[in-house]
């Protein structure tokens, strides 16, 4: 039996087609079968966070039929009136907030359980090296915060990462994020040098840009609502 | 059976692929936070490992000279990106957490160089068998620094808050004791991995000169 030769030019080229349709086949019919199961994850993790900010206690199997039924998705313009016809839910926040201000769709998700309704507006910004995100809720007076949730993509394990964490969350709140005059209030300080006020939220130590990053994101997020806010207020 | 013993005991400490062939380092650095990253991370990479060592040493007299590197790179990226949907599948949160490190697997030399060094020469039992070696010899000082950053830096282990809870004030932490901040960050592994080092090599003179 000829050994084959493996140094020749047409067995290479050969080799290679070969190996990239295997590997690119397997690869792209794997993918196409495990897309359907990572969507229903990455829904039931952003479906989780929804509810987090509302301070939600339910285990995981109860989140996705809690939020059918306690939650409106609803999009809602600059101006304060509803965009009808479109879910919140369904809204790519990162394409939104490319748009100027006038044309961008922003969601709001309204809470409705045991009689009491929450506002919870979604997030997004810039931490110290990537996307931050969160959800943020209202109580029913539209000026203080019912909780917050917030999440990352890069931020420092341990320093910036503890955004997450339930401990800094629940600095947020029962704070008042808007005034009688309806000026924005709200700012996360440096860690240790907040004023005990009723809009001041302490900062991270070790983490002073990813917290400048929070409270920059809320400052870019929460006012686009102001005229929703006063619409509902009448 | 002796000689099949020795490729997965051998990484183990003789030939770890750390502490000894100094492979890998980039990726222990950076994902020993937590006992529960090391284990995972330990896991994947073993896979990966085991699984390509094996599929180069049964293509080996096929893959063409010329471009064995890339044949090897794209072996390992195949199997990086299996382990990456299985995570994603599976265990959603877990692979939000180590978002790109599962990935960067692809970069750990360790797996391509046991390919060249080790896959490229010998068949495909012991081939996988020193993956399989390989693997947990680099697991196992990834759970070693792991166990000593989440102990110091977070006060658990697994978890499980061992030394109290900080912002209750119980156990430990109720006497003043407060968690080490620089265990959280990456650069503490660089420390902890040269301990390692020193402590391995004084336990065997041997290693000394190997370098």
């Amino acid at each position: 039996m000829s050994k084959l030769n493996t140094d020749s030019n047409g067995y290479t080229i050969g080799f290679l087609v070969l190996m990239v349709l295997i590997v690119g086949g397997a690869l792209a019919t794997l993918s196409s079968m495990a897309k359907p199961i990572i969507d229903k994850n990455i829904e039931l993790d952003n479906k989780t966070k929804i509810l987090a900010s509302v301070e939600y206690a339910g285990s995981v199997d109860e989140v996705l039929s809690d939020y059918s039924s306690r939650i409106t998705a609803i999009a809602v313009d600059y101006k304060g009136n509803i965009i009808e016809g479109v879910n919140g839910y369904e809204i790519n926040l990162k394409k939104e907030y490319r748009k100027p201000l006038e044309e961008r769709q922003l969601p709001v998700f309204i809470y409705k359980n045991e009689g009491k309704t929450n506002y919870i507006l979604p997030l997004i910004g810039l931490g110290l090296w990537d996307e931050i995100n969160g959800y943020i809720a209202f109580n029913a007076d539209l000026k203080t915060i019912k909780g917050a949730a917030f999440d990352h993509v890069g931020e420092t394990p341990g320093l910036g990462s503890v955004i997450t964490e339930t401990w800094f969350e629940d600095r947020f709140k029962d704070k008042i994020v808007f005034n009688d005059k309806d000026e924005y209030l709200l700012k996360v300080h440096k860690a240790g040098k907040s004023p005990d006020g009723t809009s001041d939220v302490d900062g991270l130590s070790g983490a002073t840009l990813t917290g400048d990053g929070v409270d920059n994101m809320l400052r870019d997020n929460i006012p686009n609502y102001k005229n929703y806010f006063n619409k509902l207020k009448k | 059976m002796s000689q099949y013993d020795k490729l997965i005991t051998d990484p183990l400490s003789r030939n770890n692929p750390i502490t000894v062939q100094v492979l890998g380092v980039c990726s222990a650095l950076a994902v020993t936070s937590t006992v529960a990253n090391s284990l995972v991370m330990t896991l994947a990479v073993t896979v990966v490992a085991a699984l390509s060592n094996f599929t180069i040493s049964s293509l080996r007299n096929v893959i063409p000279g010329r471009i064995r590197m890339i044949v090897q790179l794209v072996v390992i990226a195949f199997l990086v990106t299996l382990v990456s949907i299985f995570l994603k599948v599976f265990m959603y949160d877990l692979s939000k957490e180590l978002s790109v490190f599962v990935g960067l697997i692809i970069t750990n030399c360790i797996i391509m160089g046991r390919l060249e060094a080790f896959a490229m020469g010998n068949k495909p039992l012991p081939a996988l068998l020193d993956g399989i070696g390989n693997g947990i010899g680099y697991g196992v000082i990834l759970i070693i620094v792991g166990a000593i950053r989440e102990l110091f830096g977070y006060g658990s282990l697994l978890g499980f808050k061992v030394l109290g809870d900080s912002s209750l004030k119980t156990g430990l932490y109720a006497f003043g004791y407060t968690n080490n901040g620089l265990m959280v960050l990456p650069i503490a592994s660089i420390f902890l991995i040269g301990i390692l080092v020193w402590i391995h090599r004084s336990m065997d003179t041997k290693l000394v000169d190997i370098s």
